[in-house]
């Protein structure tokens, strides 16, 4: 269990959550959950569809705040300090930890403007800045040869892999230090997937990314630690190897064996 | 079909027969009628309504002359003057000074309602408006003459002294009323365009560190202002061509303003005042059906130009759309 494992985790750790319970109205989609996430790993949260992995994955940058009727009890912490204490602007924490989306959303504006909305909304509008960073984002998103010579077009002119590329360059942008991502590729095309999966991977060098994916092969793919969510508990935590030879737990051999989910 | 080269399908032809249509069903055939009938009767009347609008208009405009019409300054049918300048300077003048009084707040409260504000206001705030839009506009009328007349009195005669020729029943007073009148339904007309904008660009938004209001004014409203374009242009329409509730507070004096509290007129109040002098078949007649052909180009070439606004954005996006290598479209961002 995650709690065990903390104690003997040699890495620094990025995030730290604790007891963690989110309640909408009645319902308990989360339940007592710990999990700490490490600096510069790709954390993988995988379980059947309702298990709570999406909605854990929402209270890492306090989407799930905008969900009227929902409640949170636990910490979460970021580099030690709570982000649900009462002082904290939710809207600092969420510069901080980005989020793409699994569904693409790019904004219906300029590949530029979706890509820079991240530093204008924080202030920033030197075009000169901007276009640096807009460039560097776009590289990182590995993007840029295939749009430099079109900024200017919305970015809902892009294919379906484009577009996805295009949100995580503008959640890259703003240079967060955790990324979520919640099924960014069950939407692609093995191909656009496969190029979405490099680039996590190549990501991780800069950055300490939490993905959601309900497809096991890609979780052994891009991470280096797997947590298997079962009806809102986390069932096991664990180097991604260890979890998929040698789980713990049934309920675990049960999931990545596939024998229900 | 060669036969032998589908063998199978020989014994499915005779199914094919069953698409052939069969006896007449006369009750099908009379509810089409009808329905065609009443969908024709809504076309002609309304034809009929033009050609009679504008066969009367247009004799109008033929006997006085377009340009008096248009920019006579004194209009005094009683002396066969038909100047209709200040009818369309009224008209014209409190529609826009109504927008600025009740499409803006309309506008930003629905921003406000619709974005910021806790959920429990949306479904309170929906019900008063939708009350308020469907309140008579005699009522509306009666109660601006009662409450808003006098304070406007005691401000026109602080501000240009009592000998003025000024008063509460005038420009300000008509364009406050129908800033008013039409605020609810420029508010309720906003707040569908802004609900129809998707859930996940506001999570884009929020999940990049934009702040309620920022994702507001940078992503909802933007995304939106297709259907915001057509609430204002409602709210113009609606207000010039509101006639009850104007005539009640305008003052009706047939001359150009010269500040905000002169009493003036519009178009549909005169209308309302001279005709019952007006004979049929006559010139005072046929010039307010020329002023009334007026306003009906004048509202037409609103619904016309938001058309035209909102197909331009439509038609931009898709011409984007397929010219995914295209160097034609570098004019900067402007669908943001």
């Amino acid at each position: 269990m995650g709690g065990v494992e903390t104690i003997c985790a040699p890495r620094s750790i990025k995030m730290r959550v604790v007891d963690l319970t989110v309640r909408y109205d009645d319902k308990e989609a989360v339940r007592g959950v710990s999990l700490d996430v490490h600096a510069n790993e790709i954390l993988a949260l995988i379980g059947p569809s309702g298990c709570g992995k999406s909605t854990f994955l929402r209270t890492l940058n306090r989407m799930n705040d905008t969900v009227e009727g929902v409640c949170i009890t636990g910490h979460v912490e970021l580099d030690g300090e709570q982000i649900y204490a009462s002082d904290v602007d939710p809207v600092l924490v969420r510069r901080r930890v980005g989020m793409v989306f699994q569904k693409s959303n790019p904004f219906p504006k300029s590949i530029f403007d979706n890509v820079a909305y991240g530093l204008r909304i924080a202030g920033s509008n030197k075009r000169a800045a901007l276009a640096e960073t807009v460039e560097r984002a776009l590289r990182q998103a590995a993007l840029w040869d295939e749009v430099k010579d079109r900024l200017e077009e919305s970015g809902l002119a892009l294919s379906g892999g484009q577009q996805q590329r295009l949100c995580i360059a503008r959640a890259l942008a703003v240079d967060p230090e955790v990324l979520l991502m919640d099924e960014p590729a069950s939407a692609l095309d093995p191909i656009a997937t496969a190029k979405i999966e490099d680039l996590v991977h190549d990501l991780r060098k800069t950055l300490t990314i939490v993905i959601v994916t309900h497809n096991m092969q890609q979780a052994a793919r891009v991470s280096q630690r797997t947590a298997f969510f079962y009806m809102g508990r986390l069932v096991e935590a664990g180097e991604t190897s260890e979890l998929f030879t040698r789980p713990k737990e049934a309920q675990t051999e049960d999931y990545v064996n596939g024998r229900f989910g | 079909m060669a036969p032998g080269t589908f063998p199978a399908s020989s014994a499915a032809l005779p199914r094919e027969r069953m698409f052939v249509r069969r006896t007449s069903r006369p009750g099908e055939f009379f509810a089409r009628s009808f329905f065609v009938t009443c969908a024709g009767l809504v076309v002609v009347a309304t034809a009929l309504i033009i050609a009679f609008l504008a066969r009367a208009g247009l004799r109008g405009f033929a006997d006085v002359g377009v340009e008096s019409l248009l920019t006579g300054k004194i209009w005094k049918p009683e002396a066969d003057t038909f100047g209709g300048l200040p009818l369309l300077m009224g008209t014209l003048v409190t529609a826009l000074l109504a927008l600025v009084f009740g499409a803006l707040p309309a506008l930003l409260s629905a921003v406000w309602v619709n974005e910021l504000a806790h959920e429990s206001v949306r479904g309170i705030s929906r019900r008063v408006m939708e009350l308020a839009a469907a309140v008579p506009s005699v009522v509306y009328g009666w109660l601006a003459l009662t409450y808003l007349v006098p304070p406007v009195t005691d401000l026109a005669h602080r501000i240009h002294g009592d000998g003025a020729r000024v008063g509460g029943e005038g420009l300000l007073s008509a364009a406050f009323l129908l800033g008013v009148m039409i605020a609810p339904t420029v508010h309720l007309l906003s707040l569908d365009a802004l609900s129809k904008v998707p859930a996940d660009l506001r999570a884009a938004s929020t999940a990049l560190g934009a702040s309620p209001l920022q994702t507001a004014l940078r992503v909802v409203v933007p995304g939106a202002w297709r259907g915001v374009i057509v609430a204002v242009f409602f709210g113009f329409a609606r207000a010039a061509g509101e006639t009850m509730a104007v005539q009640m507070v305008i003052g009706g004096a047939r001359k150009l303003p010269d500040n905000l509290f002169s009493p003036t007129t519009t178009i549909s109040t005169q209308i309302v005042m001279d005709m019952q002098n007006a004979r049929p078949e006559t010139t005072s007649s046929d010039v307010l059906f020329s002023m009334a052909l007026i306003l009906l180009v004048m509202s037409t070439g609103v619904v016309l130009v938001t058309r035209m606004l909102t197909r331009a954005g439509a038609s931009k996006k898709t011409r984007r759309m397929r010219t995914p290598t295209g160097t034609a479209n570098t004019a900067a961002g402007d669908a943001s």
